[in-house]
């Protein structure tokens, strides 16, 4: 009977055990005292400088916690037991976390500096009148090549990814979205679509792409062209920002009929305790000065016009992380489909995924 | 007395009935739900007529089947040398210690041997071929699972070699059996066990192997670990992602069938 | 050497590294008789059984079968058949299939294995019991398919490694009785191997006695129970009373002060040796007509007898094995005859004691 207690009593230590570590896990996880700001972010999306910075001016102290997808930042903070000031998720996380209800409605009396954004990435659909969030970032999907293995301007367009010469040399983005999406644009159509004919030519037409794809994979893509795995990627400008800076073969190309525009805003979640520090690091970040040197150190291209003044031309003229108006009017932001065609989308994607050479 | 023996399996009941009969069942209950909440077979419907998913489970059993295969074939000898050696425990020990290592890790060292400038290929260029590729393929991914997997396969074997009488071997000499007829009706007949065992250990988890087929697969690889994967992280059909589970649970079920013990009697030849 | 010898062993040495298992043996084994190595554990009796077999090799010397040296030949290609202590069977096979072993990789025509099988499993009192499972045999059944499945290939010598000593002690007679018999019907050499003196005196023609590697002495049972070449022997096979003593003369010892006749001879005068007196030859009698005297001390009923032990005046042991029963604390005369005495020289071998005794009974 002793052991059996025993055994018993110890079952039950384990389960609190787990409990009272996962209550101090998420406890740990968005502390907030009076002082403390808590930002839930991006691994490596911010400049540290600007931290200290931040911390000088205005005296509170910044608790910087990441994540390393949306989905991950939306199941923390859907949870509960956090607590986080602000933070940084994708266009279509925002819709739906603003379907949600878990985002605060923006009080931009509060908000200094709107205007320093360019009015093209300010009222888009997925967060009319930006009710809820502040861009951070704004980038494209696009094609990445290596000019040891392909000539300057033998990639253009995304109909160019079918050209038998890339035979098994093509590495895709694990994502149904961008990779049906880049079919639809091919075609035409708009990567929103949700016209079944149209998804149902896309998804035919990726099967005959199958050849030339050596693989669809994930972060590694970006190991995989610094190293010269492969010689054409499908990839985000922003992982493309730091290939290019790792190798220097590398180049970008956006298609010009259409491709994927993609933001990170701040935004500031329901459960956050020091709203006044989340303003106050909106507006820090909102000046053209802390914006230009951010976007400086990760690569990425902001949304700030007064801040693209302030950075030196070779990157605000490089047409792969800056691109024309008209490249710009053809590309689309991601509109939550909803869960149907999410699965639409997703089914046709594991088909082509499974569709053998 | 037996009362209080009864009492005893409490714990462990509770310890069932809490971390694999309750998460069992949960994926069964959610499996007849479908993206709009509502209590349907659909799912299952989906699962058969879609063709994607059924073509998807044969292809999850085929490469199961080839990990298994390969791992067998390497592990029953290696297992049946390791029972000869001299250091058995150190050998032993090397085997096991690439177990302890993260799996991704390993994934990833491999990617470092396999790429365009990889080991591999720096060894083929100088025997003077061209480089190959090696990564994404088949044969890559069949390769670093075997690998994986060994371990879990060698172990079992080993075990029920190292378990077998020696005087059992002695009696089959001593009867006229030679080292081949020795081993083909007495050894293996009664490692059988631990062959099983190992069989277990290596097809269940291949048949949902799901990081695998990314990183070295690219993809090219689908089994139902990445459908579930799919299902529960991008399109959050919790219902569509628990259908598939159910089905690699009954995968489970009839291996641990096919390959457990059966209570023998009469001749076996 | 004898044209009757299937087996024999000329200087055969075993050992591992530096561990001597076996110092130069020699042996010969005869056609059809019943051979027992008997010693403690470790004395290196299986070693010789193995050494048949062909499970070890000799590090030195000569092995032959038939005539044959047999040093390199591997066990599968011997015509001898083991028992093994723990019988070997295969549990994954039934009873039939375990004994068919042999002759299925001899690859026999079906008909005649079943023939031979049910033959050979009448024989060991085992008909009908084919289809069973090892794991539903009892141990004495188990013993039995372990002795067909080695008979039924025929072999010249059967082996068999102290096979009673898993079992019980009503089994085990029961199953000395049969293996002698068996022994006797088939004809075949048997070699049994085991470290209780008991079994080898009821089940032996020819006992080996050995120690530490070596062969001490051999012979019929009833030799080396009467005779024991030394202390060794004598302790080990049956109980002995061993005194110190000086042989006076030729027929003529003298122990625990007294000098008695004896029937042994061939020593200097005056030797010192050791002298046995069996426990069942004394016969307990009055102080007077005693040609010892000793004072019970204790006494242990047996069954058959009782089981007295005694001191006599110098303070030496005296087992008796009596029929009547004494009085403990009392004083009592024990008697016995010239030939109940046995003399053991010190050092002597066996070659050396068989000399002696031929010379001396040539007489």
């Amino acid at each position: 009977m002793k052991r059996l207690a025993l055994l018993g009593g110890l079952i039950a230590a384990v389960c609190g055990v787990l409990i009272f570590a996962n209550h101090q896990l998420n406890r740990a996880q968005g502390i907030t005292s009076g002082n403390t700001f808590s930002l839930y972010n991006w691994g490596d999306y911010i400049d540290p400088e600007l931290i200290t910075k931040f911390e000088e001016e205005t005296g509170y102290v910044v608790s910087y916690e990441t994540f390393d997808s949306n989905e991950a930042m939306y199941t923390k903070i859907k949870q509960g037991g956090t607590n986080y000031d602000m933070a940084v998720p994708s266009e279509y996380m925002i819709e739906r976390m603003i379907d949600e209800n878990m985002l605060e409605e923006l009080d931009h009396t509060q908000i200094k500096g709107l205007d320093n954004i360019d009015q093209q990435f300010l009222d888009l659909p997925f967060d009319p009148d930006n009710q809820y969030s502040i861009p951070y970032f704004w980038g494209t999907l696009g094609i990445i090549y290596n000019d040891k293995f392909v000539k300057e301007g033998e990639i253009q367009h995304w109909e160019d990814l079918w050209k038998p010469a890339f035979a098994d040399s093509v590495m895709l983005i694990d994502g149904a979205r961008e990779i049906m999406g880049l079919s639809l644009n091919s075609m035409g159509h708009s990567l929103n679509s949700k016209n079944d004919a149209e998804l149902a030519a896309a998804a035919e037409k990726l099967d005959h792409l199958t050849p030339n794809v050596k693989a669809i994979v994930a972060d590694e893509i970006k190991m995989y062209m610094i190293q010269e795995e492969s010689s054409v990627a499908v990839t985000f400008s922003g992982e493309a920002a730091e290939m290019l800076y790792e190798n220097e073969h590398l180049h970008y190309v956006i298609p010009n009929e259409g491709t994927n525009l993609w933001f990170d805003n701040i935004v500031i979640p329901n459960t956050a305790k020091n709203k006044e520090a989340a303003y106050a690091f909106i507006n820090f970040m909102l000046e053209p000065e802390n914006a230009a040197q951010n976007a400086e150190y990760i690569g990425y291209s902001t949304p700030n016009e007064e801040a693209v003044k302030l950075m030196p031309e070779e990157i605000t003229e490089d047409e792969q992380f800056y691109p024309s108006d008209e490249t710009m009017k053809h590309m689309e932001v991601y509109e939550n489909l909803g869960q149907e065609y999410i699965g639409i989308y997703n089914d046709y994607f594991l088909e082509f995924k499974m569709h053998r050479k | 007395m037996k009362q209080n023996k009864a009492l005893y399996f409490v714990p462990y009941t509770f310890w069932l009935i809490l971390f694999v009969i309750a998460p069992i069942l949960l994926i069964i209950y959610q499996s007849f739900f479908n993206i709009h909440d509502d209590f349907t077979l659909e799912n299952y419907q989906t699962y058969f007529q879609s063709g994607t998913y059924l073509k998807m489970t044969l292809n999850s059993f085929w490469y199961a089947f080839l990990i298994t295969l390969f791992t067998l074939l390497i592990s029953y000898p290696t297992a049946y040398l390791l029972t000869k050696t001299k250091h058995k425990q150190l050998w032993l020990l090397l085997i096991i210690l690439p177990t302890w290592i993260n799996l991704l890790l390993k994934a990833y060292a491999f990617i470092g041997i396999f790429s365009m400038n990889g080991t591999a290929n720096q060894f083929l260029s100088f025997m003077g071929i061209a480089p190959q590729q090696i990564l994404f393929t088949d044969a890559s991914f069949l390769f670093v699972a075997t690998y994986i997997e060994i371990p879990f396969m060698i172990l079992p074997i080993y075990n029920a070699l190292e378990e077998l009488n020696p005087s059992l071997i002695s009696a089959s000499y001593d009867l006229g059996a030679n080292s081949w007829q020795t081993f083909r009706r007495v050894v293996f007949p009664l490692s059988l066990t631990g062959v099983k065992s190992g069989v277990q250990a290596v097809f269940i988890p291949s048949l949902s192997l799901f990081m695998l087929t990314r990183l070295i697969g690219g993809n090219r690889v689908i089994t139902l670990g990445t459908a579930i994967e799919q299902h529960f992280l991008v399109t959050e059909n919790w219902g569509m992602g628990s259908t598939i589970g159910v089905f690699l649970i009954i995968a489970m079920v009839l291996t641990m069938l096919l390959t457990g013990e059966k209570k023998k009697k009469g001749a076996i030849r | 050497m004898t044209g009757n010898a299937i087996i024999e062993f000329n200087h055969v040495k075993k050992q591992y590294d530096d561990n001597v298992i076996l110092k130069d043996i020699d042996l010969e084994i005869e056609r059809g008789k019943f051979y027992t190595l008997l010693g403690p554990s470790g004395c290196g009796k299986t070693t010789i059984l193995n050494l048949v077999a062909g499970f070890t090799e000799a590090t030195e010397g000569t092995i032959t079968l038939n005539g044959k040296k047999v040093n390199d030949i591997p066990p599968n290609q011997r015509t001898v058949n083991t028992v093994f202590q723990d019988y070997a069977l295969f549990p994954h096979m039934n009873v039939f299939e375990n004994v068919a072993f042999g002759l299925r990789i001899k690859k026999m025509n079906k008909n005649v294995i079943k023939e031979k099988v049910a033959e050979v499993l009448k024989m060991v009192q085992l008909s009908g019991y084919e289809e069973r499972g090892i794991s539903e045999m009892s141990g004495g059944q188990r013993q039995r398919v372990a002795i067909a499945r080695a008979l039924v290939n025929e072999p010249d010598v059967l082996l068999l490694d102290e096979p009673l000593s898993a079992l019980d002690l009503k089994l085990r007679t029961d199953m000395q009785y049969e293996l002698r018999e068996l022994q006797q019907r088939l004809g075949i050499t048997f070699i049994f191997v085991t470290h209780d003196q008991e079994e080898a005196l009821a089940m032996s023609d020819i006992i080996f006695v050995m120690k530490e590697g070596e062969i001490v002495q051999s012979g019929t049972p009833v030799d080396i129970y009467d005779e024991p070449i030394n202390r060794y022997v004598a302790d080990f096979i049956g109980e002995s009373n061993i005194v110190k003593g000086t042989m006076i003369q030729d027929y003529e010892v003298s122990f625990v002060g007294h000098t008695f006749e004896c029937v042994d001879a061939g020593m200097r005068p005056n030797e010192k040796v050791e002298v046995v007196l069996r426990p069942e030859d004394l016969v307990l009698t009055s102080v007077e007509k005693g040609k010892l005297t000793v004072q019970v001390d204790t006494q242990l009923f047996r069954g058959v007898h009782y089981e007295i032990i005694g001191y006599d005046r110098d303070g030496n042991e005296w087992m008796v094995h009596s029929t009547k029963k004494a009085k403990v604390g009392s004083e009592v005369g024990l008697y016995f005859e010239p030939e109940d005495i046995h003399v053991m020289r010190f050092g002597e071998s066996e070659q050396e004691f068989d000399a002696r005794l031929e010379s001396y009974e040539e007489e």
